[in-house]
């Protein structure tokens, strides 16, 4: 048999015999498939788990969920609701696109608890609602109980935070809680506003509380300041930190404080001046990765966060013709091509929260038909039990 | 560092057909590009193992899109899902990594709204679990596998026999 010489400047391996079966279709090796798994749905990969061994340890792997949550650019809509006859609370999940177009959606919806839960919700006594969501996790508070639990819905797990310590005098308490993510420890945490407003409107005690996911502890931290009031129930997670609007005790001025989750200290975010701010009512929220503030009619963008004149005013809504009833602005849920808003907004009368879809450049309106304001988030695979 | 004297390289596919691209272009494969740094000499031809032709003609319409910033003009629908993947090892192989990216895309998209079953043969996989071991992921999780936008599962029938 002739001896061949082969000059090769690097060794090349030869892809025909490792990845090419008897019919000679490709098969692709795992770190290849992964790279695909990663910008898969959510939902479709729960469902690969069951192919074969290789791919349910990859799926299931959390290295795996931090690679598919950094690939993911698909956002979602969802709204929490209660049903009354299940005893459940319902997480409903969307498509973003499909607002301005009449095609049928694809609704997910999953249930709190799930059928194999064993925890500390009792139907009978507990009243959750959302504190915030963060890469694919949904905080929800009880502020009545004290209980606070972090749940992803499409990987149905569930983490219970231990009790915070609640002092007495609960009567004239109050709570305002914020969820965020720390970039340094690669690590979740919940923060905690205790405070108590005597009868003279007098603040007492802005003790606040940080939970570490993963410890089995609340910790306390320097005390918020004391001549502002928070308005919120809970804070945003912009720029690293948990952000509540707040009135100044003294002159009801508004402003933002803010709270950092990595050095856990306090910094003052200064809104867009306005002179007679007494005036309208203000809104605090997240657009777009930037703190959101609705003043009155007028919509800001804090295009660089902590960065007081990179208020952006986006535009100012309009009135709008409705004879049933005077309604307030509340939330920009997201904004669509740089020019189309979801708006939400509170009919004074009844009190209840509808969304509207608003045009801000060519001043076109759409009544929506959504149950409850949907909010911005993304899937993820991430677990919140450590 | 080798030296060159003109701006081309030439690569040589697994078929046999030489292609003088752009040392820009070569720059994009880093496997092509650890060859270059690597050899002490000129290098006269790099071959590309399990590159073929028609892999490179795509790779530089590819190239020529992305220099004219019109990449996302690029398109592989025309490929079926073998050529597809075919076309993916290559470019894994070459290491080039926006082309890398888009053609993951790609057949993602294409596998995004099937069936596990459809999944299970688009990549060869066999099923190496027991039926006991299947029926418990299954039941994890098993909203997943419900809605309306669930294809059934051709191979369901043969886990329960």
């Amino acid at each position: 048999m002739e001896k061949i010489s082969v000059v090769n400047l690097v060794p090349i391996i030869t892809l025909a015999s490792l990845y090419f079966d008897d019919s000679l279709l490709p098969i692709l090796p795992l770190d290849l498939i992964e790279e695909i798994f990663c910008r898969l749905p959510v939902k479709l990969l729960l469902q690969l788990r069951c192919v074969c061994k290789s791919w349910k340890s990859l799926i299931s792997d959390p290295k795996f969920a931090k690679k598919h949550l950094s690939l993911s650019t698909t956002r979602h809509l969802y709204y929490l609701s209660y049903s009354d006859p299940l005893d459940k609370y319902i997480f409903t999940s969307y498509p973003l696109h499909p607002i301005f177009t009449n095609i049928s959606v694809n609704f997910t919806r999953l249930e709190f608890p799930p059928h194999n839960y064993d925890g500390n919700y009792n139907p009978n006594t507990s009243d959750y609602y959302v504190v915030g969501c963060c890469n694919g996790i949904l905080c929800l508070a009880d502020d009545v109980e004290g209980f606070i639990i972090l749940w992803n819905p499409f990987i149905e797990k569930i983490k219970e935070l231990p009790p915070f310590q609640k002092q007495q005098n609960l009567y004239h308490g109050h709570m305002t809680y914020g969820f965020g993510f720390d970039y340094l420890t690669d690590n979740y945490k919940v923060v905690v506003l205790c405070y108590y407003i005597h009868d003279d409107n007098h603040v007492e005690k802005m003790e606040v509380k940080i939970h570490v996911l993963g410890t089995n502890i609340w910790k306390n931290i320097q005390e918020f300041p004391c001549d502002v009031l928070p308005i919120d129930k809970s804070g945003h997670f912009v720029g690293g930190a948990i952000n509540w609007l707040v009135s100044k005790v003294s002159s009801s001025k508004r402003t933002i404080v803010s709270c950092n989750l990595r050095n856990e200290s306090y910094q003052e975010i200064l809104p867009p001046n306005y002179e007679n701010q007494e005036v309208c009512y203000w809104h605090l929220g997240v657009l777009r990765d930037c703190l959101c503030l609705i003043c009155g009619d007028d919509v800001w963008l804090m295009k660089e966060y902590g960065n007081k004149d990179s208020w952006t005013k986006l535009f100012t809504i309009p009135y709008i013709q409705d004879p049933r009833s005077s309604y307030g602005f509340t939330k920009v849920v997201n904004i669509f091509e740089d020019h189309q808003v979801l708006l939400e907004y509170i009919e004074d009368e009844t009190s209840m929260r509808k969304s509207i879809v608003y045009d801000f450049k060519n001043n076109i309106f759409k009544f929506t038909e959504f149950e409850s304001t949907p909010e911005v988030y993304v899937e993820s695979l991430i677990s919140p039990c450590f | 560092m080798a030296s060159s004297s003109s701006n081309l390289i030439s690569l040589k596919t697994s078929d046999g057909t030489v292609f003088k691209v752009e040392r820009a272009l070569a720059k994009t494969m880093k496997t092509v590009q650890a060859i270059i740094e690597e050899a002490d000499a000129n290098i006269y031809m790099i071959p590309i193992h399990n590159v073929f032709s028609h892999h490179m003609d795509m790779i530089i319409d590819y190239y020529k899109l992305s220099v004219a910033g019109k990449s996302k003009e690029f398109s592989v629908e025309k490929l079926d899902n073998d050529e597809l993947k075919d076309f993916l090892l290559a470019v894994h192989y070459l290491n080039m990594e926006d082309l890398f990216e888009v053609l993951t895309q790609a057949v993602a998209d294409r596998l995004e709204k099937k069936s596990v079953g459809y999944v299970r043969k688009y990549f060869g996989i066999e099923n190496d679990f027991t039926p006991e071991e299947y029926a418990a992921i299954r039941k994890k999780n098993d909203w997943a596998f419900k809605g309306d936008d669930i294809e059934p599962e051709e191979d369901e029938e043969k886990q329960e026999e």
